[in-house]
């Protein structure tokens, strides 16, 4: 039996996709922990606080492409800047209604990203991303 | 009387030219000190011996002729010859022949007095010499039009000998279709004899002997002779130049472009076929033209300056770079352009050619390639915020089936409340896209009174006016040509903004205005709400792109999208300055 994914983080700024997606997951008992930001600053915000308590960081991060201010191609950027001091290298998937194929050119182009999902999340999605990443079910990152 | 003796004795001895006495059976019993000079012979050497030792073979029978001739009594005229030097060169001399006879008239010999002609086939005469180093054909014409003098170029041009053209009327060179005339304009000349171009502007022709006819050019001088006043003509086989022309204008009517040929007065020297077609001129109407004629009126007082600029600095190279350019058309129509300059080095001054393309089409396609990507992002971007509701929607139904027996009524409330918000939030976005692409459709510019607009637009959003405690300020606004519903749309959304971006627990007070300026009013509405900061001054204005979560502001992301076209559908522009909770002032000017 494998284990359960240690954390997910969840970033998006619509109230209801963030409600779907945390019950999506919970409802898959899969997962340890469900962390929910509600914009990429807050993300950010809360992957430094976790590097600096040495807590562990996400195993998986869903990221949605349109938000305010800082949408997620501006998160990736800051986070690469952060990288360098993080322990671990959390899985990133951008999660986004976009059916624009420019924009899934762009997302497999950023090194730091490792897939490019249609919304809406649901159980079926969840378990193409865990079979294709075994990595968040079989070990310790 | 020595002196008279002296001279006497040396007359001969001394001259340049060589002297010669032949008896009657042909031997040399004398002859001066000019055989060494010009022949190497010593004289003594010559004495005695047959005079045919200074002739080549071939005019041995020349003299048989002449003395032939003398002994019966005939003259001779100077000939041209050769002899022989003493080392067996040939030189060329004139010779003439003359009987010695003793004091009854009895003949004694034959005198040949002989001259080294020099390089010139005839030295006989300083104005010949003159006229044969000129480059171009020259022939000389006396008042009755007769041909007196013409050179080795006169020769070779028109294939006659000189023989076949002294004492000939000057018409012989001249194609006869233009006989009538050219005795006319040959008196006219004499008349007031000065300088000048033969025929300028016209097709000059010569004609050869054997018939042939070829352009020339012709320049007339007047000459005061001894003999009279003559007229030189200097006439230049221009052929070549006509062909390199003809190919010139060939070339020039290929281009695809209309080629414009300027002088540096900035006149129009050559427009070729395309250049007629393209603006409407004719030819004709273009020529001795200033080129300003081809641009629109605004630009004509500031083009010659940067005309006198290439000149000073003459390169290939496009005109105005990053510039639209325009040309005008002869009924006043203007079209974009795109212009390359290039300048052409002529003999005598420089001449820029422009080529000029007409690129209406081309910035249509442009136009239209850049809407439809325009189109295709605002396809996705719409996709993108519709679907997202939607999907909304579809998941809570899917837990709706789920949780419906036994999920808790608290769950199942709080799912269709999710479906009603995302209901209503699609219901927005569509009704927005709608407005926002109907924004100038049926559009009629009118006078409309900004302040009624205002007071419209203020009991449309009494509402929101009452419930923010919203206190607004306002000068009475002007009267403005415009488009009355998307000028209202455009003070709605503002004003609404103005009102929604307020500081918690902060009434917003709201002040509209404006300022007149040259032909333009430009509107502000300053709000004392949560600001904006600068590096996001751009982003507002485009669609869907919001600042705010939608649970602390709500909205679409597309009113400032649609007060920006319609600032724009009006020739505007709006922009914002604020800074983050020090409130806003949007302005537009229209």
């Amino acid at each position: 039996m494998k284990k359960k994914i240690d954390q997910v983080l969840l970033i998006d700024d619509d109230e209801a996709t963030n409600f779907i997606n945390e019950l999506v997951i919970k409802k898959m008992n899969i997962v340890e922990n469900i962390e929910v930001v509600n914009s990429a600053e807050r993300a950010l915000e809360y992957i430094k606080q976790v590097s600096k308590e040495f807590q562990k960081l996400p195993n998986l991060i869903l990221l949605d492409v349109n938000m305010p201010r800082m949408n997620g191609w501006q998160f990736l950027e800051e986070y690469k800047t952060l990288k360098a001091q993080l322990k671990g290298q959390p899985l990133i998937i951008m999660l986004t209604t976009s059916i624009n194929p420019d924009d899934r050119e762009r997302a497999l182009q950023i090194t730091e990203v490792s897939g490019f999902r249609n919304k809406p999340l649901n159980e079926d999605l969840v378990k193409q991303i865990i079979e294709e990443f075994p990595q968040l079910t079989d070990n310790e990152i | 009387m020595e002196t008279t003796e002296l001279i006497t004795k040396n007359l001969v001895e001394s001259a340049h030219d060589v002297v010669i006495g032949i008896d009657l059976a042909g031997n040399i019993i004398y002859c001066n000190a000019a055989v060494k000079s010009i022949y190497g012979y010593n004289p003594n050497d010559l004495i005695g011996s047959p005079y045919k030792r200074v002739l080549p073979q071939e005019k041995l029978g020349e003299f048989a002729a002449i003395t032939e001739n003398i002994m019966f009594g005939g003259t001779n005229e100077s000939i041209e010859s050769i002899r022989l030097t003493v080392d067996d060169r040939r030189i060329k001399v004139s010779v003439i022949y003359s009987p010695i006879k003793d004091d009854i008239g009895k003949l004694l010999g034959i005198s040949a007095v002989e001259r080294k002609l020099t390089e010139f086939r005839k030295a006989q005469s300083r104005s010949q010499a003159l006229i044969e180093t000129a480059p171009d054909a020259m022939v000389i014409v006396n008042s009755f039009g007769q041909i007196i003098l013409v050179n080795v170029q006169t020769e070779k041009l028109f294939g006659y000998s000189r023989q076949e053209l002294l004492g000939q009327e000057v018409e012989i060179l001249i194609p006869t279709r233009y006989f009538g005339n050219h005795a006319q304009h040959r008196k006219q000349f004499f008349s007031n004899p000065k300088v000048r171009g033969m025929g300028s502007n016209m097709e000059l022709y010569g004609k050869k002997k054997n018939g042939a006819e070829f352009p020339v050019e012709i320049s007339l001088g007047p000459l005061e002779t001894e003999e009279g006043f003559l007229v030189s003509a200097a006439i230049r086989d221009i052929t070549e130049r006509k062909y390199a022309e003809e190919k010139f204008k060939r070339l020039l009517e290929s281009a695809p472009d209309a080629m414009v040929i300027v002088g540096e007065q900035g006149k129009i020297e050559l427009v070729n076929g395309q250049t007629e077609r393209l603006f409407g001129y004719s030819r004709k109407e273009l020529i001795g033209k200033q080129v300003e004629v081809l641009i629109p009126e605004r630009y004509r007082q500031q083009h010659p300056v940067h005309r006198n600029g290439y000149f000073t600095k003459p390169k290939l190279r496009p005109m105005g770079a990053n510039l639209e350019l325009l040309g005008r058309k002869k009924n006043g129509e203007e079209f974009p352009v795109e212009i390359s300059l290039s300048p052409i080095e002529d003999l005598d001054k420089t001449l820029v050619s422009a080529a000029i393309r007409d690129v209406s089409q081309r910035r249509y396609i442009k136009q239209l390639e850049h809407k439809n990507r325009e189109l295709e992002q605002f396809a996705y971007i719409a996709s993108h915020d519709l679907q997202e509701p939607l999907h909304t929607i579809n998941s809570f139904v899917g837990f709706l089936k789920q949780d419906l027996h036994d999920g808790s009524e608290e769950d199942i409330k709080k799912y269709l409340n999710y479906i009603s918000q995302a209901s209503a939030r699609m219901g927005n976005l569509i009704s927005g896209l709608l407005q926002y692409s109907r924004i100038g459709k049926k559009r009629v510019l009118t006078e409309i009174n900004c302040s009624h607009t205002l007071k419209e637009v203020m009991s449309n959003i009494q509402g929101s006016i009452q419930e923010s405690e919203a206190i607004i300020n306002y000068s009475e606004l002007p009267t403005i040509k415009a488009y009355p519903t998307e000028f209202k749309q455009l003070l709605q959304n503002l004003l609404s903004n103005a009102i929604k971006f307020r500081k918690k627990d902060v009434p917003p007070v709201i002040t509209i205005g404006y300022q007149k300026d040259s032909e333009k009013y430009t509107f502000y509405i300053q709000d004392n709400g949560i600001g904006i900061s600068p590096k996001h001054y751009e982003q507002i204005f485009i669609i869907f792109q919001r600042l705010h979560l939608k649970q602390e502001y709500e909205g679409t992301g597309i009113g400032l999208a649609q007060c920006k076209k319609i600032v724009e559908l009006h020739g505007g522009k709006i922009w914002v300055e604020s800074s983050l909770n020090e409130g806003s002032i949007f302005y537009f000017s229209i």
